[in-house]
């Protein structure tokens, strides 16, 4: 089983730009919720809502870099290699503003963050010999 | 727990690496305790342009139309805005120094990392034309027919601002729209000039212009200015101008094409079929002094149907079709089998984007055949039988 883990850098500034929303359909009720529905054809399946509070403190595992600047992460059994890369398309954070205004014609996005820059990695499975390994 | 160098160590000689075969310094990643919610926080892939613009301090607005077609706006541009999703995990942390800025140091030493969530979904913008007979539709609600034929005494029409609200463009681009159409703003509100006022505007000047034999081009702006006055309000009389006179300095020529179109559109749709004959009649001595009308001023407006006996003449104005391409051939296509590229440009024209021109359109929804050394376009799926 391959997984790809991207860890994308965030660049944190004050942006003054904004994402209005300016006249709104049902389509845009899924969207600020964070789900969506498998019925309509421009959504690509069902997402699993993930229960964010589970994850929250959680380690997710070691990150090393070779002499050649590429990095190694370790998650569980699985070493994984990895590359620095630009993304091909930069990826900005956007922040839902003024949660308590109830209006959805009024919500707003600010922009926090730019990502230009990723890491990728592929798995290769390893096996873990002997002792247990304690996880925290 | 907090982790340890010792514990990361050993994990890394489990995995057959030791210390000498990496940088010293390592990092443990953990989620922030309370990771980023995808309701609140949300990813979106722009391009180096948009990043600019986004960077100037410049803003995006996402608009919902019918259905769930949703697009997002600069001040210039429209875009698609759709969701991707990605069977990779995304895992977004701040800047790391990934590698090859991490400062030899002495000795081995380990960091704590934070991760700020994880996401599945991005969203995507996809430059796109956007569709813009929606203004003309909604304007064409609020019909001016000149100052004389107005009904209320308060201003009617749609504001700039509804419009922006309405329409899923960006300002430029429906400005740009405006320009095109015979649309004008009156009181403060925008409506579409009625094509029954329009003739008459155009054959007034021209009867004016007649009693005083004089041709267009010899008379300045401003004459028509001061004569349209008594006419009607002076930005509708401006907006006149500029739909069916090209201004160069101080002198004056008709558009040939557009007033040749307007008076086709004035004289077709009462009968919708007109008997080619009866109509190039009609329509030629209409004209004002000094314009020829030319049957392909007709294209984008109406056809020539030469099959039937007697021939006629059919009212098609190009913004009355389905702004989707397949349904607009198809219409085109029912109306008449086989089209050059001259005739049908007119209609395909407003449908290209960036990606696809007329003849790429054509080529893609279209079928071509050569008669006589002249190419045709016809449908795809109909086969005709006659």
């Amino acid at each position: 089983m391959l997984l790809f883990v991207l860890i994308c850098n965030l660049s944190f500034k004050n942006y003054n730009s904004r994402i209005i929303t300016i006249t709104y359909n049902y389509w845009l009720q899924y969207f600020y919720e964070g789900k969506c529905k498998s019925s309509s054809n421009q959504f690509q399946g069902d997402l699993e809502t993930k229960s964010e509070e589970a994850l929250g403190s959680k380690l997710i595992g070691d990150l090393h870099f070779n002499h050649e600047g590429h990095p190694i992460m370790i998650i569980g059994h699985h070493i994984l290699h990895g590359k620095v890369q630009d993304l091909d398309k930069p990826l900005v954070v956007i922040t839902k503003e003024n949660d308590n205004v109830p209006d959805e014609n009024n919500v707003t996005y600010g922009v926090t963050a730019v990502i230009k820059k990723k890491m990728i990695f592929k798995t290769r499975p390893k096996p873990i010999v002997g002792e247990m390994i304690k996880k925290l | 727990m907090e982790r340890t160098l010792q514990q990361v160590n050993t994990i890394l000689n489990l995995a057959k690496l030791t210390e000498s075969d990496i940088k010293k310094e390592s990092h443990v990643l953990q989620f922030i305790p309370q990771i980023l919610d995808s309701k609140q926080v949300k990813l979106l892939e722009v391009n180096k342009d948009t990043l600019e613009y986004i960077k100037s301090g410049e803003c995006l607005f996402i608009k919902g139309g019918e259905d769930a077609h949703v697009v997002v706006c600069s001040n210039s541009k429209t875009f698609e805005f759709k969701e991707a999703e990605t069977s990779n995990s995304l895992l977004l942390m701040p800047s790391l120094n990934h590698g090859k800025l991490i400062e030899a140091t002495e000795s081995r030493t380990l960091k704590k990392q934070e991760v700020f969530g994880v996401y599945h979904t991005y969203y995507e913008m996809r430059l796109t034309k956007p569709k813009l007979q929606s203004l003309r539709n909604a304007l064409a609600k609020y019909p001016y027919k000149g100052k004389n034929s107005e009904l209320s005494k308060d201003a009617v029409g749609l504001s700039f601002t509804e419009l922006k609200n309405i329409i899923q463009a960006s300002e430029e681009e429906i400005i740009n729209r405006l320009e095109e159409i015979p649309a004008a703003k009156i009181r403060g509100k925008w409506r579409l000039l009625d094509v029954g006022f329009l003739f008459g505007w155009v054959s007034y000047l021209d009867s004016i212009l007649r009693e005083k034999q004089l041709s267009l081009e010899e008379v300045t702006p401003l004459n028509v200015e001061d004569w349209m006055g008594l006419y009607d309000i002076a930005d509708v009389n401006s907006k006149c101008m500029s739909l069916f006179m090209e201004v160069d300095d101080d002198s004056l020529k008709w558009k040939s094409a557009a007033v040749s179109q307007l008076f086709a559109l004035y004289l077709l749709p009462e009968l919708r079929a007109f008997d080619s004959k009866d109509f190039f009649t009609a329509w030629q001595q209409s004209m004002p002094v000094g314009v020829t009308a030319n049957e392909e001023d007709l294209n984008g407006v109406a056809l020539v149907d030469y099959d039937s006996t007697p021939s006629l003449v059919k009212y098609l104005p190009e913004f009355e079709l389905p702004e989707d391409i397949n349904e607009r051939l198809d219409i085109l296509f029912r109306n008449r089998t086989k089209w050059t590229l001259q005739a049908i440009t007119p209609y395909v024209q407003p449908l290209t984007d960036n990606n696809l021109n007329v003849a790429a359109l054509l080529t893609k929804y279209a079928r071509s055949s050569n008669i006589n050394g002249v190419k045709y376009y016809s449908s795809k799926y109909i086969t005709q039988t006659e």
